[in-house]
């Protein structure tokens, strides 16, 4: 199968993306609208584990333009699936215990998304995760690394649970 | 007739839309919910819309029931469309919070669904008003809002079930036991 093959094939087979599909992305060189295609229709547990090692180890490695699409993709009116934007969350979580700076505006959209996602665990049982919890402790390893802004917004949301 | 004089006139006549209406509302024996809401849609002058919303919770407090009726259709959405309106009557329903009335209690769950961000904010404020009067049944209100996709009003919620766990409720205790749990024993 070539790629243009592949491409139709997602667009067609929207929600059916498998590990398959999935590892011919990988072979050829980045292509993000492929990229944003598999974000936008995947729900298989496997697919979305490989893309968020494969951006993560992208982005270790100084690709920092993948920071804006992981960002992009766990933002809510981009990404309308559930799952994949915790998954991009999840990514994201992993890069701020780095120390990644960049990551901080997609976590922080990630603090007004009240979703949740069920994530199959080796084919019998799952857990479900929620965005805004991941969301959150992203930013409080960001706060731990020492951002600013991280600590700002920590300090906000504490603030005002201690209301009125 | 210039323009400046047509504008005179209709400045005029949008406050003589309400005025009359005051009277309206004031001489009838019962409260209409329609009729409230006709006025307001087509009242643009504030000191007077609040007026007539003021009579009208004003009624409501002192026990009528057709005006308790007219507060929860002009707090829905798809009864009044004008969501400044909206934010006001729940702003207003504080004097009656703060008296521990519960019949805001179904109100306030309809203001819930509003798609208006600070809307629901105060409906939560208003929840948590009756809270810190010791009125358990808020607790509907906080589960409800504790799903709210704006952080903010997430926050507020867990601040008032919170609150009521410090009344010692069973209920607002065990809710926060398996939050906690899980989210790993942190909150």
């Amino acid at each position: 199968m070539t790629l243009p093959q592949a491409k139709r094939l997602l667009v067609r087979q929207a929600g059916k993306v498998t590990q398959k599909s999935v590892a011919l992305f990988l072979k050829h060189k980045i292509n993000y609208r492929l990229a944003r295609c598999i974000f936008l229709s995947a729900q298989d547990e496997s697919a979305l584990s490989t893309l968020q090692t494969y951006f993560v180890a992208r982005i270790l490695k100084g690709h920092t333009k993948d920071i804006l699409f992981l960002n992009n993709s766990a933002f809510k009116e981009n990404n309308p699936n559930a799952k994949s934007r915790s998954s991009a969350l999840l990514c994201l979580e992993s890069l701020a215990e780095k120390g990644i700076d960049g990551v901080l505006p997609g976590l922080q959209n990630g603090l007004n998304d009240s979703a949740r996602a069920y994530f199959m665990k080796d084919g019998i049982a799952g857990y479900w995760v929620t965005n805004r919890e991941v969301a959150e402790e992203g930013i409080r390893a960001l706060a731990k690394k020492g951002n600013k802004k991280a600590k700002e917004i920590l300090r906000k949301s504490e603030g005002f649970e201690r209301w009125p | 007739m210039t323009l400046p004089q047509a504008k005179r006139l209709n400045a005029r006549q949008a406050g003589r839309v309400s005025a009359r209406g005051f009277d309206l509302i004031a001489k009838q024996k019962r409260i209409n919910p329609k009729l409230v809401r006709e006025i307001l849609l087509n009242a643009t002058n504030e000191y007077l819309i609040g007026k007539v919303l003021g009579y009208v919770i004003e009624k409501a407090q002192k026990g009528e029931a057709s005006a308790v009726n007219s507060l929860s259709k002009l707090v829905s959405e798809g009864f009044n469309p004008n969501s400044k309106i909206r934010g006001m009557v729940l702003a207003g329903m504080r004097f009656m919070t703060r008296a521990n009335d519960l019949r805001t209690l179904p109100v306030l769950l309809i203001a819930l669904n509003d798609s208006v961000t600070e809307n629901r904010l105060e409906a939560l404020r208003r929840f948590i008003e009756l809270a810190e009067k010791g009125e358990d049944k808020a607790m509907f209100g906080f589960v409800k809002g504790i799903n709210d996709p704006v952080f903010e009003n997430h926050l507020l919620a867990l601040r008032g079930i919170q609150i009521l766990s410090e009344q010692n409720n069973p209920d607002a205790i065990r809710f926060l036991k398996l939050y906690k749990r899980r989210k790993g024993g942190r909150l």
